[in-house]
């Protein structure tokens, strides 16, 4: 994981608002995912173009976590959406 | 998947929010089939730029899935431009269509847009009924060219059957040749009336003795939170995670419900379907199995497959029984008796 290399989200999933939640469909219908709470805010941020450490600079200011703690979470999330190819490295 | 995608259906549903959406373009069609609920009169039609507005609102609203079909879609010539601007909003577009339109160009267009799914009818196992049905010759050799197309280009097919009086005894040869050409298929007994009241199209539906061949999965629904009609209850999601819209813009509760909730062209559909909704649509929404008084207690009622949309096309009240429905109960509770 590269703190300072920006995420992007790829072209194939279809995301659909729904104000405190984020649902996303993979555009075969095949797989759907959803966002809440902190995950909606780290979401919101990676479609902002921050990088994990400006995120990470968010979760800290938003919730009452420890940083090692944050840290951590932000790792399995952004594994996860590489992971399932919700997301990319923006340098490939 | 399953679970999470019922707990967002679920969040719709409590929201009143369109998940699914269908737009007919156009009520022209090259086809006269015998069962149609569309009359002759054909109505004006939105333009591409009305539609990108809408296209616009649905994904503000949260659709996914959205349907286009008529008529006949493709008789309008902007049709390419309608599914483009749709697919890049970015939907789950699905193409109601009699195909007839199409060659091998077409189909690699549709891909190309984006079109992920298409459905065609199907009315009969043989050439001669299925293109007697329709009223266009040629029709069935047609379908039989163009699906192998279709599923070659990445496209979801599914054959959908109305069963009637003409081609109930072609299931068999019906459903043998969706497997052939490896695509889904679906069949239903519902005819509806025409939207001009004309019952003419009753006249093909199946009778008791005829209802009694049919398997019990082309009669009764599935039961699913996202099926329009469910066999389980009297009540349906037309108005609440589903919405259609006729050619002209108007706003309905679901394609075969035709009671205006209000006009694209003069009121947003945040307007329509949250903010300022018709009364009707208030109470379609509140209504509750029980209210349906008639229903609620019938002990026929597992067998019934009323469909809220068509009772209100054919009595005007929700809340009224379906003589046609109740028709077919009263069929099909006898089986196996």
């Amino acid at each position: 994981m590269i703190w300072t290399e920006k995420l992007v989200i790829k072209g194939d999933f279809i995301s659909r608002d729904l104000g405190d939640e984020i649902v996303l469909m993979s555009k075969d219908g095949q797989e759907i995912h959803s966002f809440e709470d902190s995950g909606l805010l780290v979401w919101e941020q990676i479609r902002a173009g921050k990088t994990p450490c400006e995120i990470l600079d968010s979760i800290l200011d938003e919730y009452d976590v420890s940083e090692d703690q944050a840290r951590s979470d932000l790792e399995v999330f952004f594994s996860d959406l590489l992971e399932k190819g919700i997301a990319e490295s923006a340098n490939g | 998947m399953g679970e999470l995608r019922d707990k967002i259906l679920a969040k719709y549903k409590a929201q009143n929010r369109i998940n699914a959406f269908m737009v007919e373009l156009t009520h022209r069609c090259p086809c006269s089939c015998i069962h149609c609920y569309i009359p002759e009169n054909v109505p004006l039609e939105l333009s591409l730029g009305e539609y990108k507005n809408l296209f616009s609102q649905l994904k503000d609203e949260g659709v996914f899935d959205l349907g286009f079909t008529g008529g006949e879609p493709f008789l309008r010539s902007d049709v390419w431009d309608i599914l483009k601007a749709a697919s890049q909003e970015g939907f789950f577009v699905t193409v109601l269509s009699t195909g007839l339109l199409w060659e091998k160009k077409e189909i690699v267009r549709l891909k190309k847009i984006g079109v992920q799914a298409v459905e065609i009818s199907l009315l009969g196992g043989r050439a001669e009924t299925h293109d007697a049905i329709m009223g266009y010759p040629g029709a069935f050799s047609h379908l039989e060219k163009i699906v192998p197309l279709l599923v070659k280009a990445g496209i979801s097919v599914v054959l959908k059957t109305t069963l009637l009086r003409e081609n109930y005894r072609e299931l068999a040869q019906m459903e043998d040749l969706a497997r052939r050409l490896k695509v889904e298929y679906s069949a239903q007994v519902n005819v509806s009336s025409r939207l001009d009241g004309s019952s003419s199209p009753r006249d093909h539906a199946l009778g008791a003795e005829e209802l009694k061949e049919i398997p019990m999965k082309y009669i009764v629904g599935q039961e699913s939170l996202s099926s329009c009609h469910n066999q389980a209850f009297l009540t349906c999601n037309a108005g609440k995670i589903f919405g259609s819209l006729t050619p002209e813009g108007d706003v309905l509760p679901c394609l075969m419900f035709r009671r205006s909730l209000g006009n694209v062209k003069d009121r947003s559909l945040k307007d329509i379907w949250h903010d300022n909704p018709d009364p009707y649509l208030s109470r379609l929404r509140e209504l509750k199995d029980e209210d349906v008084e008639e229903c609620y207690n019938c002990s026929k009622k597992d067998f019934c497959p009323r469909c809220p949309a068509m009772v209100y096309l054919d009595t005007g009240d929700i809340e009224k029984k379906s003589p046609n429905a109740c028709r077919m109960a009263d069929t099909i509770s006898g089986i196996g008796e």
